[in-house]
């Protein structure tokens, strides 16, 4: 079989490059991340070809200027990865912007094909263009596609075919006037003397002469190259019109303004006035707020109470799986077996899977909300509040998924587009109270406190979790990512029908990613931690050994994870806790909800959530109030689950981040509980 | 680097214009960053632009071509501009 062609595809947010991609692809495709990155990226088999083409898509940049990870990533990849062709996606209701790209395409050098998108819209804004007339003034093949409605898909594709066959000639076309083409020979010469000559020589002396950091960054030790830069920028500064770099993207302008104004043949000046007048509502700093807050309701509607039923389904449908195998165990024998595959495996993937409704309702929602052009809007009205603790507007997605669970935030964060960002806001996430967290609070505090007290005790832990998160996001910001905010230039894309398939990729995707890479984590973890709590297990006489399986009395005290608990109980003692509680908080790493389950292992209490009350006397006999209170903040602050950290760990990209995490909860949660203990002690509660 | 030019008549931040005004690009007063995404959205020298929403306070709300951009007001007050002559 013959080689694979590689295609890229290219082009700005918001130009449908991924329903494009999505036509050319259809579900063949998988998502990647770029090598030792957090940013994403997806590759697929060309449909209809005989060749083997795997078009890769790109994230959406406005240029290759190296400013946001995107560009620099999308740079990287073009300059060292071996494509045998790019395509651009142009907007062609935007055309002027969208070409701008296409000249820096064109001063890298790479072979070049473009498919001109949403020509349908263009046509209904009064626009159409000479598209033989701009291709033959870029040297580039233009193909005009429709890719909601699958138009144009198989001339593009035989356009790809044919350009990868015959590969097209580039050339770059801008003219950059006497004085900067001076002073691009100058830097050229001397970037000869270090072996690089050729188109790649002249975009690299282009780039360094606009200041481009990176490059700027990877010549900085030639002093040859960096001199001759030097006196080449003051030359220009001194001609006294503007700075290299916006000379040399003017220019670009200029070019491309004058090929569109060319070609264009506007029928009629049909202005976007419904989308504007949307915005008058939909972005307006105050009447928007209502309309805000009821999608940000709705979202989380969505992703938990819609999401429920079918969780609850897939729960019973493991927990009924589980007894089955109990049930029909063809022998007295190899019990340790049926319980490895009962409790370990079924409940492992049972955990697991039962995220799988949260995860696809979220993101069906997150797509529909990214789609439509709305998320845009949301940005602008959040960004004043969420800059001020250091966070990006985005960030406000996640964390009000936080409050219902941490694992589809964390998958969330993906609409956050710097790594700085990124990590910032997975980082604190694990602070905000998720659903599990109440669960643990509704058995503590009712069983620790008094009617009068329990809400507003539930109520200071909210907030002090919410706090949490806020100072940490405040003082991650100015230590670990420190940095200059980035400056809020937002494109407010034309409100759009999202598309039924469109949403359904998205959601395939999420899903397929969640259970490949942190579902097999979670499974791996959750075996670990049923081997923790049931082995060793104590001598009992071979007859009673069934009875006693299921988990009764104190067997756990014997266990790794009772061991455990009673090793730590010297750390645990500053807190107030003891060993039986340290133990319980271990099993409870499976998820918070466990607790309950493991409190009445423990104290060897029949108990489950329906009825808690033999638990709470239990506890209520053994504890004080105080240590009760600093059990439901410890719980509130330590890292949540295991589930959580695994999907840190796919989300991050990054095991140093994950286990800086884990540490940083534990000591936090370590010290505000052992300060809250000791003082509380000293006051005499 | 900033550019070293002279203030020219008739130029003000595009934070000091109001709902309505059509105005053009004159310079671009902010850092190398800045500057490489404010041009690559095609806000350059010689750009029309015309403001769709200023209240103030909060972002400012610009229409350049067909495309509508939100300006925080930070970068905003880094784009100088010059009455557009229609």
């Amino acid at each position: 079989m013959s080689r694979a062609f590689r295609v890229a595809l290219v082009g700005n947010p918001n130009v449908g490059k991924t329903t494009l991609f999505n036509a050319l692809t259809g579900l063949r495709h998988r998502a990647t991340n770029y090598p030792g990155t957090t940013v994403e990226t997806r590759e697929g088999r060309l449909r209809d070809a005989e060749e083997n083409i795997i078009v890769v898509d790109f994230p959406g940049v406005y240029s290759l200027s190296a400013g946001s990870d995107e560009e620099r990533i999308a740079r990287q990849e073009l300059l060292n990865s071996p494509f045998d062709l790019v395509v651009q996606v142009v907007d062609t209701t935007n055309a002027e912007r969208n070409l701008y790209l296409t000249t820096q395409l064109l001063e890298l050098g790479v072979p070049l094909l473009l498919a001109f998108n949403m020509t349908d819209r263009a046509r209904a804004l009064g626009l159409e263009y000479d598209l033989d007339r701009i291709s033959a003034s870029i040297g580039v093949v233009i193909v005009p596609t429709v890719g909601h409605r699958g138009e144009g898909i198989q001339e593009l594709v035989a356009a790809i075919r044919h350009a990868l066959h015959s590969p097209p000639q580039v050339r770059n076309p801008v003219r950059y006037g006497a004085d900067i083409d001076a002073a691009v020979a100058a830097i050229e010469e001397k970037l000869a003397a270090h072996g690089l000559r050729g188109p790649r020589a002249r975009w690299v002396a282009l780039k360094l002469l606009e200041n481009d950091p990176e490059l700027c960054v990877e010549w900085e030790h030639q002093p040859d190259v960096m001199e001759e830069l030097r006196r080449q920028q003051q030359r220009l500064l001194a001609l006294g019109r503007d700075t290299p770099d916006v000379l040399i993207a003017d220019r670009r302008f200029g070019f491309v303004a004058g090929i569109v104004r060319a070609a264009q043949r506007r029928t009629a000046a049909v202005r976007r006035t419904w989308s504007d007048r949307l915005d008058e509502v939909l972005a307006h700093p105050l009447l928007g707020v209502p309309v805000f807050l009821a999608v940000l309701y709705i979202l989380f509607w969505i992703t938990f109470r819609l999401a429920d039923p079918p969780m609850r389904a897939l729960e019973w449908a493991f927990k009924h799986a589980a007894g089955v195998v109990r049930d029909f165990w063809p022998t007295s024998r190899a019990i340790l077996l049926r319980d490895l595959i009962a409790d370990g495996i079924l409940g492992g993937v049972g955990s697991m899977v039962s995220f799988l409704p949260n995860i696809a309702l979220l993101f069906a929602g997150i797509s529909i909300l990214e789609d439509s052009g709305y998320l845009t809007r949301a940005v602008l009205l959040s960004d004043r509040l969420m800059q001020k603790v250091g966070l990006h507007g985005r960030s406000f997605i996640p964390l009000l998924i936080g409050f219902g669970c941490n694992i589809p935030a964390l998958m969330a964060t993906r609409v956050l587009e710097s790594r700085r960002d990124r990590l910032t806001t997975m980082m604190v996430l694990p602070l905000i109270p998720c659903g599990a967290r109440f669960t643990v609070f509704s058995l503590l505090i009712p069983a620790f406190f008094p009617e009068p007290w329990r809400a507003l005790i539930l109520w200071g832990l909210y907030v002090l979790g919410i706090l949490l998160a806020i100072g940490g996001a405040w003082l991650l910001r100015h230590t670990l990512f420190r940095g200059q905010p980035e400056p809020l230039i937002v494109e407010l894309p034309p409100y759009r029908m999202p598309t039924l398939r469109g949403i359904l990729v998205h959601m395939w995707d999420r899903c397929l990613a969640y259970l490949q890479k942190a579902g097999t984590i979670i499974l791996a973890l959750s075996v670990i931690l049923w081997f923790l709590t049931t082995f060793p297990r104590p001598a009992v006489p071979a007859g009673a050994e069934a009875e006693s399986a299921a988990g009764s009395a104190p067997t756990i005290e014997f266990t790794y994870a009772g061991r455990l608990g009673r090793a730590l109980e010297p750390v645990l003692r500053p807190m107030g806790f003891d060993a039986r509680l340290g133990t319980a908080m271990i099993g409870a790493l499976a998820a918070r909800e466990v607790l309950i389950a493991q409190l009445g292992i423990v104290f060897a209490v029949e108990t489950d959530e329906e009825n808690p009350r033999p638990l709470r006397e239990r506890l209520q006999e053994a504890y004080s109030p105080l240590v009760g209170f600093c059990l439901a903040l410890f719980m509130l602050i330590s890292p949540s689950c295991l589930a959580t950290v695994a999907v840190m760990r796919r989300e991050s990209g990054s095991w140093k981040w994950t286990a800086v995490q884990f540490a940083a909860l534990y000591a936090l949660a370590w010290g505000v509980t052992t300060v809250v203990y000791q003082i509380g002690r000293w006051l005499g509660f | 680097m900033t550019p070293t030019t002279p203030p020219l008549h008739g130029i003000r931040p595009l934070t000091d214009c109001v709902a309505g005004d059509r105005v053009r690009c004159a310079r671009l007063n902010a850092g190398h960053r800045a500057r490489s995404r404010l041009t690559a959205m095609g806000i350059v020298p010689g750009a029309v632009l015309e403001i769709l929403r200023q209240n103030g306070h909060g972002p400012l709300l610009v229409a350049l071509g067909e495309s509508r951009l939100a300006l925080g007001r930070g970068i905003a007050e880094k784009i100088l501009v010059e009455p557009a002559r229609p």
